[in-house]
């Protein structure tokens, strides 16, 4: 039944969340991963969940346990969970809520309500009553209107308890920190049958940004996710391949030890998995070598700034090593234009080079500025700008050296 | 994982499974829905006989009413159904027989009941809301009551200022005062929060919505509106405004408004102000010095005493019914710790019913713990597990996870990034040995990699390295000041410097980095 409508009754719709929204389908089917290695990247994406996390056991026995003792008690609560990015806090969260509503199914729990909100989703804090309420009763209404249907749900007994996920916590903090006041305050009312997850990326962020009643309120029912090792970040990638044996053991444990090295964080691990295998698939090769992982971990962790001052002009190049001079000279970091001008007029005439003019110097500054090998000043103070290295100066020695030994 | 685990259950006997908690709840969640009844019955004989515990017993359905089972009592049986569900009938039945013996059913099934019971009325007992009885605040509690009876008398306006530290029982103690009847029936209660506003101003829309007054746009005229009812008024006003402190405003005139109801002549108005700065009328509010009658009243709510902690624990407990849950060393810990560091009650409700939750979760790690399912040790087992009270072992652990410091890292030896064990030795040796203690991200940089150089590690590059600044941020161990430039951005260390050294020098190579001067 097609009728015309004018904008505005399609936005009441959307309003009254009669229309859902969607997206426009694709023409032709998707295609099925047909080779191994095209499954094997599949499964390695790091939006395919799987099914059960491994070395988060631990964890998830504990937010399990948590949330279920407090909605078989019908009480209302607050967890913090901190961690490092990429360490699985938001995916085991998931994960417990999805064995809750299971219990519900098999009649060992009683229904709740399910809300999940992420500060970085919200345009303004306030928006988080607009988002709730919207999930809730599937209304759309100012933030005013909805904060007082929600003030006045949760200063009512309900039937139902609800559970509020708060993703990304750190962006609902503004000054007056009103918004995290109220989603806290809600859980101790006696009446209100609600539990609040929260969580950040920060360890100390009660203590730090949250004011003390916040605090106070938050409780002390605090969880820390601990970057994976390099045992766990293997068996994650291990687990997710599952029956494909192209990977090496050993480009597996490469990986794992390079990522647990620098940061523990699963999703660059698995990105790391992925590139490789696209390397290999690249080189149609059937398995994936160590080869291949050295050269998917140099991509992604390697540094680019070498390579940009090889590719520099050679007058570039130049510069970059009367600053470095200059630095050693004065061993202060921050350089004038103009004395590293003097420099570069020494190093010309050591090479028997033309010495370019200022102007076209103060040009390569900037050009050089701009792809961020030197921090400069504005270009308006010509020769008395200042000038900041952004690279070490062993690199520039190591990429200059390299090209005069070739 | 599955796989593993379903192999087990079929092939081995019971004394290999290990099933510890965490390994079944988790795989739980790939298991399949689609089980018919049949099926689950089957499954409830066959997998608590396999399992072996005091939990999970043979015909659970008989003895449960034999024994006066409550619902809770019938979850934890069906709780093991789900768990161990994944495995098929057919290989369990053939347990079902060698295995259930039925004297042992009647040993164990009342104190498994009995123990989960009383945890959970402890842990309901210790719950965070309003309690219906203040235990160490029976002197506020007068002295807020005869403030209000005074003025109920004499039907004099009076305002009142109270303030304290967060989670000393302010809120709790005037919401328990309005709800008397005698206050009900004498006084128009307004109760407001002020961290519902949106602005300070929003307050007397607010006002005028709580009093049933006819509704006006403007602030301006809201305000007029007030101050008119509140003369022609018949019966007491009594206004609390909690979190008064959100009403600050650049001229503070919305509070200076709200302050000076009282003293409007004919005014029947009693306001009491919450909040938890000890000097908020004499700081931001200096003016209503100047006139006696403006001055509010003030009143303090002094964090709890250890004693009052102890007596506030010991009462929720004694109520229900579950004293014998806590030794008496532990609560004294326990209220010791809290006190001496905030003296916030809310902390000290968080900690004891954590501190039940471990004890809980301990125990139900000790039922389903591989029993060997040897009769003999089977008696001292049930002993161990069901008079166990929560002692100064289980508070010591909560204790340290919540104050703990450094000792974290010492702890978390295998999954603090290398890298960024070396950035932290970096920063020692500068602050240590360097002459400047000013530290910037690029300096630190440099010394890290000179560091890296010596003992042939793989650097990371600049971009990477402050990545890694904002991670260690991230801990609370560092903080960042940032600049324009990721590379000028300052870092200061937060912890206590001879702390984390002492921690990172309990191994060899961070020794001898934080005491390399040849790299600065």
């Amino acid at each position: 039944e097609t009728h015309l409508s004018t904008p505005k009754s399609h936005k009441i719709k959307v309003k009254h969340s009669n229309l859902t929204p969607s997206l426009v389908k694709r023409n032709n089917v998707p295609l099925k991963p047909t080779t191994p290695l095209q499954e094997a990247k599949s499964r390695l994406h790091v939006s395919a969940v799987p099914k059960s996390l491994p070395c988060r056991e631990e964890e998830f026995n504990n937010i399990f346990t948590f949330l279920r003792g407090k909605l078989e008690d019908k009480n209302g609560g607050c967890i913090y969970i901190s961690g490092v990015p990429g360490t699985g806090k938001t995916a085991t969260v998931n994960e417990v809520i999805r064995c809750l509503q299971k219990l519900i199914i098999k009649g060992q729990l009683d229904d709740f309500n399910y809300v999940a909100i992420n500060g970085m989703k919200l345009t303004e804090p306030r928006q988080a009553y607009v988002q709730i309420l919207k999930q809730l009763d599937g209304k759309t209404a100012t933030w005013e209107q909805s904060y007082h249907i929600l003030e006045k749900r949760f200063h009512s007994t309900t039937s139902k308890m609800t559970l509020l996920l708060i993703d990304e916590l750190d962006f609902l903090c503004t000054k007056r920190q009103d918004v995290v006041y109220n989603l806290l305050d809600w859980p101790t009312k006696s009446t209100a049958q609600l539990v609040v997850i929260t969580i950040a990326n920060t360890m100390d962020l009660p203590e730090r940004v949250l004011m003390g009643r916040v605090t106070s309120r938050l409780g002390l029912t605090r969880l820390t996710f601990q970057p994976y090792n390099y045992k766990q970040l293997q068996e994650i990638v291990m687990s997710r391949l599952k029956d494909f044996y192209g990977f090496r053991n050993e480009a597996i444990q490469l990986v794992a030890r390079k990522v647990s090295a620098v940061s523990g964080d699963a999703r660059r691990a698995l990105d790391i998995c992925r590139r490789a295998v696209e390397i290999a698939e690249s080189q149609s090769a059937e398995t994936i070598s160590l080869q291949d992982v050295t050269e998917a971990v140099s991509e992604m962790i390697a540094s680019a700034k070498v390579q940009a001052i090889k590719h520099c002009s050679k007058m570039e190049q130049i510069f970059l090593q009367a600053m470095s001079a200059e630095v050693t000279r004065t061993s202060i970091e921050e350089v004038y234009f103009k004395d590293a001008y003097k420099q570069l007029e020494s190093l010309c005439s050591f090479d028997g080079i033309e010495v370019p003019s200022v102007t076209e110097i103060l040009a390569i500054c900037g050009r050089l500025g701009a792809n961020r090998l030197l921090i400069c000043e504005h270009s308006k103070n010509d020769i008395y700008q200042k000038i900041l290295l952004n690279v070490s100066t062993d690199d520039i020695h190591y990429a200059i050296k390299e090209l005069n030994l070739n | 994982m599955k796989e593993d685990f379903t192999n087990a259950t079929a092939r081995d006997s019971s004394y290999k499974y290990t099933p510890t908690v965490k390994k079944i709840i988790t795989l739980s969640s790939s298991e399949s829905d689609s089980d018919s009844d049949v099926e689950n019955n089957i499954k409830i004989h066959a997998n608590t006989v396999n399992i072996q515990t005091p939990k999970c017993m043979p015909k659970t359905n008989e003895s449960d009413e034999a024994h006066g089972s409550t619902p809770p009592k019938q979850r934890k049986i069906d709780k093991s159904v789900l768990l161990t569900s994944s495995s098929t009938p057919s290989t369990l039945f053939g347990k079902l027989n060698l295995l259930s013996s039925p004297d042992k059913e009647e040993k164990l099934a009342p104190k498994r009941l009995f123990g989960s019971e009383r945890y959970r009325n402890a842990r309901k007992a210790l719950h965070g809301s309003v309690p219906e009885s203040l235990p160490g605040r029976e002197n506020e509690l007068q002295r807020l009551q005869q403030f209000m009876e005074e003025h109920l008398k004499n039907e004099t306006s009076g305002s009142l200022y109270v303030s304290g530290p967060p989670g000393t029982g302010k809120t709790a103690c005037l919401s328990k005062l309005i709800l008397r009847t005698e206050f009900e029936s004498k006084f128009k209660i307004v109760y407001v929060n002020c961290t519902t506003m949106k602005s300070a101003a929003t307050i007397y829309a607010k006002i005028i919505q709580e009093l049933g007054l006819s509704v006006s746009k403007s602030a301006k005229n809201s305000k007029a509106v007030i101050e008119k009812y509140l003369i022609s008024n018949h019966k007491m006003i009594l206004l609390i405004l909690d979190e008064i402190d959100q009403l600050e405003s650049k001229k503070q005139s919305v509070l200076y408004s709200v302050f000076e109801w009282p003293s409007i002549h004919n005014s029947k108005l009693i306001l009491v102000g919450i909040a938890n700065a000890l000097d908020l009328t004499d700081r931001i509010l200096p003016r209503l010095q100047a006139r006696c009658e403006l001055k509010p009243k003030l009143m303090h709510f002094s964090p709890y005493t250890k004693q009052q902690i102890c007596n506030i624990i010991s009462d929720r407990l004694n109520e229900a019914n579950v004293s014998d849950l806590f030794t008496g060393t532990a609560i004294q810990m326990l209220s010791g710790k809290v006190a001496a560091v905030s003296g916030d009650i809310r902390r000290a409700l968080d900690i004891s019913r954590r501190v039940i939750e471990l004890a809980e979760s301990q125990k139900i790690a000790q039922i389903l713990q591989p029993t060997n399912s040897n009769e003999m040790n089977m008696p001292k087992k049930q002993q161990c597990t069901m008079d166990q009270a929560v002692d100064l072992k289980e508070v010591i652990t909560v204790l340290n996870g919540v104050y703990g410091g450094s000792q974290n890292i010492e702890k978390e030896e295998s999954t603090f990034p290398l890298q960024q064990k070396l950035l932290l030795c970096s920063l020692l040796l500068i602050l240590n040995k360097g002459r400047n203690k000013d530290v910037t991200v690029g300096r630190l940089h440099e010394v890290y990699k000179k560091v890296c150089k010596k003992r042939n590690i793989h650097a990371v590059d600049g971009s990477e390295f402050y990545s890694l600044c904002s991670l260690i941020e991230t801990r609370g161990i560092l903080k960042l000041t940032r600049k324009k430039e990721p590379r000028l951005s300052k870092i200061n260390l937060e912890w206590d410097q001879e702390e984390l050294d002492a921690a990172l020098q309990y191994k060899n190579m961070m020794a001898e980095i934080i005491n390399d001067t040849t790299c600065l």
